[in-house]
């Protein structure tokens, strides 16, 4: 391990740490958050995730766009990711496996 | 009269998520070894940052020649704020538990599934920090151990490619996306923040960045919305 990743982790769980008790942070008598603020942090992770999965779907090849309507499908309708995730990822390989024939 | 919550609680309550973290521990140990972790910098980044899905995004953008540090820390930043909702909340049933208890429990163990876990059983039992721990610590020690094996495992894969394991990325953010969807107004999120950061990937010498912009500008908007702003339930 070198020591940029390591500073990597580190910062990492220190960022971590810090949104966690962040709300231990602001005083007792400011505990909501409301409006814009509270918006704006519920979007994030599902835009972060759009961001990084929008790219690789754009540059990917059949069996990646099959895959992904099928993870899609079976996390909407199971609502259990571990099925979507492993559903999908056979999904991608059986695709290959038919399209390397 | 509220009932206390034991041991034999946690374990029960946290048992499916116990097993679906060893699992996805495992997931994560195979693809952080095929992304250029060492199997101990892959178990340490699980056992110090312990936060799922943050730590799928971080090795998707490992690079080890040149690792992109400030933008792998940010974008963590970035994924876990939203535990800042979640520790300001469950805080309130914590009202008499000192804060040098507190902030280590919440620190290490406050994720997703905890906070659902103890949300959920305070309504009816007396609010117990010990609960908390040890349903987290439990979980805690299937997410690393799960991670510790899956390195060995992700070591006998030679040819991940054939196996769809690039693609368990993508099928891991959209399962994600998916459980965190609950308005159409979503919708509208996702797509700005694909299609901004589609174009800013365009741009020379952005790299990791591009994650980072578009997710502020698609947030952002769409929580700026006349429309975003009527639709919100009272909470």
């Amino acid at each position: 391990m070198s020591s940029l990743e390591l500073a990597a982790i580190v910062g990492m769980a220190l960022a971590t740490y810090f949104t966690r008790v962040g709300g231990l942070l602001v005083r007792a008598d400011r505990l909501s958050l409301s409006g814009f603020p509270e918006r704006f942090l519920k979007n994030l992770p599902a835009a972060i995730l759009a961001a990084l999965v929008a790219p690789k779907i754009a540059d990917g090849d059949p069996s990646v766009w099959i895959a992904s309507l099928v993870t899609v499908a079976v996390v909407w309708k199971f609502k259990n990711t571990l099925l979507g995730v492993a559903i999908g990822t056979l999904t991608c390989a059986w695709v290959r496996w038919i399209m390397r024939m | 009269m509220k009932s206390r919550l034991t041991f034999k609680d946690a374990l029960q309550d946290a048992l499916p998520i116990i097993i679906s973290g060893f699992m996805f521990g495992l997931v994560f140990g195979v693809l952080a070894s095929k992304a250029g972790l060492s199997p101990l910098a892959a178990t340490l980044m699980s056992a110090l940052v312990f936060a799922g899905a943050s730590q799928f995004v971080a090795i998707e953008q490992w690079q080890p020649g040149h690792l992109p540090v400030m933008a792998i820390v940010l974008t963590t930043l970035l994924v876990n704020l939203r535990h800042l909702l979640m520790s300001l909340s469950l805080r309130q049933w914590f009202a008499r538990e000192p804060k040098r208890r507190l902030s280590p429990a919440f620190a290490l163990l406050l994720i997703d599934e905890t906070w659902a876990l103890a949300e959920h059983r305070f309504k009816n039992c007396a609010p117990s920090l010990r609960y908390f721990i040890q349903a987290g610590l439990l979980i805690y020690v299937g997410w690393v151990g799960g991670t510790l094996i899956g390195t060995q495992i992700g070591n006998q894969i030679p040819r991940p490619a054939d196996y769809g394991l690039d693609f368990t990325f993508v099928a891991m953010f959209l399962s994600l996306m998916v459980l965190l969807w609950q308005r159409s107004m979503d919708f509208a999120t996702w797509g700005i923040s694909g299609v901004v950061a589609f174009f800013v990937a365009q741009l020379p010498g952005i790299g990791q960045a591009s994650v980072v912009i578009a997710a502020i500008v698609a947030s952002a908007l769409v929580a700026a919305l006349p429309v975003s702003h009527a639709m919100e339930e009272p909470t």
